[in-house]
């Protein structure tokens, strides 16, 4: 959410980006806000099912209210920012940039995770109605919560914007909500490594099989290719009606990047589910949970 | 805190059709472990409830101290001095020992600031009153960003709030016999031990009124004569009203002073243990009428 609302029109007035960037983060953190009192009385999946929901809502609106937003076009000729005069334009530049970020923003939550802020989250999710008998406002916190992940998200909007430069609502459908969603999966929920790990994967491997250095590394292995056309071949001759072959050696690694990354999404996310249910790279607090399932319960409870 | 005196005048709570509690009147003086009894759906939980802000009764008030609470949120009322444990444990199960009892001392850890969102008496459910949320917004916002810019830079105030806080954890874990535990995970504790967390974790609200839902249920004998000697110490020593649901009898009339017992949502008894244990109308209750005309056991 946060992502669409952050490079707003303020970008059209041609303002500095470290201008942008905390009204980017705080007009996003209001959006969430916003957004965030009416499912206040929602609860688990139902609350994940309408943030989706709000996404795509979102979306068609600015694409859909093209006099307030220019729509589709989007905004283009986004300004680069400046660092103390010294432009950050090259793709090394930027990664430095965006991972100093990323930096940032992975030691901001951890200090939360570990405050009343976090412990009063987490309390939340694990027995809201127990964690207001404890003493928390579940309402303010609901409410911070979704604000500060708004603010993120605002910050990553503003961070994404001015580095492709060029913005529109068809760059965050829904495939992005669910993309990161399958990251927090995959990685591990509740895991800052687990996410970053999770996202080199679903983000990374694909980008790979792209890199000219990968398609000529893959052309190379014409072998497989021909292996691969044999086995499907083989399928192709035991079934009904009759499925492609892979694409000319030269070209086949990106095709398949492109192609089948659902497919690998999908089998990734089923082979996490069954092997590694807590994620690839679990909190510490979820391994100690998957850890102690193994050893005996605790004493049986009689019935009350 | 110190014991607070609890007043109800004329409870009633009503689901739809259904009569959960009706003129439920009771006082009960500082510093008094009370018991609450009555077989079961007698309406002891929907009782608990009403007093913690969890259902907003239908009729009468509850005082605590002279202060009116009814319909007040849960949140609010903890902060006014009632805490609670439940009936089937409801710890915060993948959380550690020690964040149990952390987030209990929630109003007492002095971050971000109090905030008034939401303290007027007329609570949730309605539109309107949802709106009315809104006008201790500012406050509540202000004081958020507050508090997370302080959990984020960590100033020596927030650094030694929160030192003070695990201190003070670590010694209500070690005064319910878990020290040691700390960082387990809580749904990894033995049964017993998930029942004292709950207890550490309602003792960190700093209550000045305990209600207890069935301490020892599912506890075997020693167990719970080591939880009757418990609530005796948490009286004394935290200066505590306690009032306690319990179904062994041998555990309500072991350690409370008064006893009030419940049937269909009505108070049919109240008195000291030896004065219930002889009342027929709370033999009839339980055993029904026929155990008083054969002469029936005393104890229920």
């Amino acid at each position: 959410m946060g992502l669409l609302t952050s490079p707003g029109s303020p970008i059209d007035a041609g303002l500095n980006f470290w201008l942008i960037l905390p009204l980017g983060i705080l007009i996003a953190s209001g959006v969430g806000l916003l957004l965030g009192l009416p499912v206040l009385p929602l609860r688990g999946d139902y609350l994940a099912i309408v943030t989706l929901g709000f996404g795509e809502i979102i979306r068609l609106f600015l694409i859909n209210r093209d006099d307030l937003t220019r729509g589709s076009q989007g905004l283009s000729a986004i300004p680069r920012p400046d660092l103390f005069g010294f432009r950050i334009d090259s793709f090394t530049e930027w990664f430095y940039f965006v991972v100093a970020a990323a930096v940032i923003v992975g030691f901001c939550t951890s200090r939360l995770r570990d405050s009343r802020i976090g412990r009063a989250w987490e309390a939340i999710r694990e027995d809201e109605d127990v964690a207001a008998a404890m003493g928390v406002n579940t309402t303010k916190y609901k409410l911070l919560a979704f604000a500060s992940g708004a603010a993120i998200g605002g910050l990553g909007g503003v961070i994404y914007a001015a580095f492709i430069g060029f913005i529109s609502p068809a760059a965050f459908s829904l495939q992005v909500s669910i993309d990161v969603l399958a990251i927090v999966i995959i990685g591990g929920m509740g895991s800052t490594p687990g996410v970053i790990l999770g996202s080199l994967i679903l983000i990374g491997v694909p980008r790979i099989l792209q890199f000219r250095e990968t398609s000529d590394f893959l052309a190379n292995l014409g072998w497989l290719r021909d292996g691969l056309n044999g086995l499907i071949g083989a399928v192709d001759a035991v079934t009904p009606g009759s499925i492609g072959r892979l694409p000319p050696a030269e070209t086949w690694g990106a095709q398949i990047a492109d192609d089948t990354r659902f497919i690998i999404f999908g089998a990734l996310l089923v082979i996490v589910m069954v092997l590694r249910p807590s994620g690839l790279w679990p909190s510490s607090r979820r391994r100690l949970e998957f850890a102690h399932d193994d050893t005996p319960a605790p004493a049986p409870v009689a019935a009350p | 805190m110190t014991a607070a005196e609890l007043v109800v005048d004329g409870l009633g709570m009503q689901f739809e059709g259904l009569t959960a509690l009706a003129e439920v009147s009771l006082r009960v003086p500082p510093g008094e472990i009370h018991g609450l009894i009555g077989p079961n759906g007698a309406g002891k939980t929907t009782f608990f409830n009403c007093l913690t802000g969890f259902y907003r009764p239908t009729f009468g008030a509850v005082y605590l101290t002279g202060q009116r609470i009814d319909g007040l949120p849960p949140h609010v009322i903890t902060g006014l001095g009632i805490a609670r444990t439940f009936q089937n444990i409801r710890l915060f199960a993948n959380m550690t020992v020690l964040e149990n009892v952390l987030v209990g001392q929630h109003q007492h850890i002095p971050v971000g600031g109090t905030d008034i969102l939401s303290t007027r008496r007329p609570v949730y459910p309605t539109a309107v009153e949802r709106i009315l949320i809104l006008r201790g917004f500012p406050r509540a916002a202000v004081n958020g960003v507050i508090e997370i810019a302080g959990a984020i830079a960590r100033p020596p105030k927030v650094r030694a709030a929160e030192a003070a806080a695990v201190a003070r954890g670590r010694e209500l874990l070690a005064a319910v016999g878990l020290r040691g535990r700390e960082n387990d995970l809580a749904r990894n504790l033995p049964y017993g031990d998930q029942r004292r967390l709950e207890i550490a974790r309602a003792l960190a609200t700093s209550p000045s009124l305990l209600l207890l839902d069935e301490p020892t249920a599912g506890m075997n004998p020693q167990e719970a004569t080591a939880m009757v000697g418990l609530i005796r110490r948490i009286r004394d020593e935290f200066d505590t009203t306690i009032i306690l649901i319990e179904h062994q009898m041998r555990v309500v009339m072991g350690v409370c002073e008064n006893i009030t017992v419940l049937d269909y949502g009505r108070k049919i008894a109240e008195g000291p243990p030896a004065a219930i244990q002889r009342n027929p109308t709370v033999i009839e209750a339980y055993l029904g009428t026929r155990a008083i005309q054969g002469g029936g056991h005393a104890a229920p």
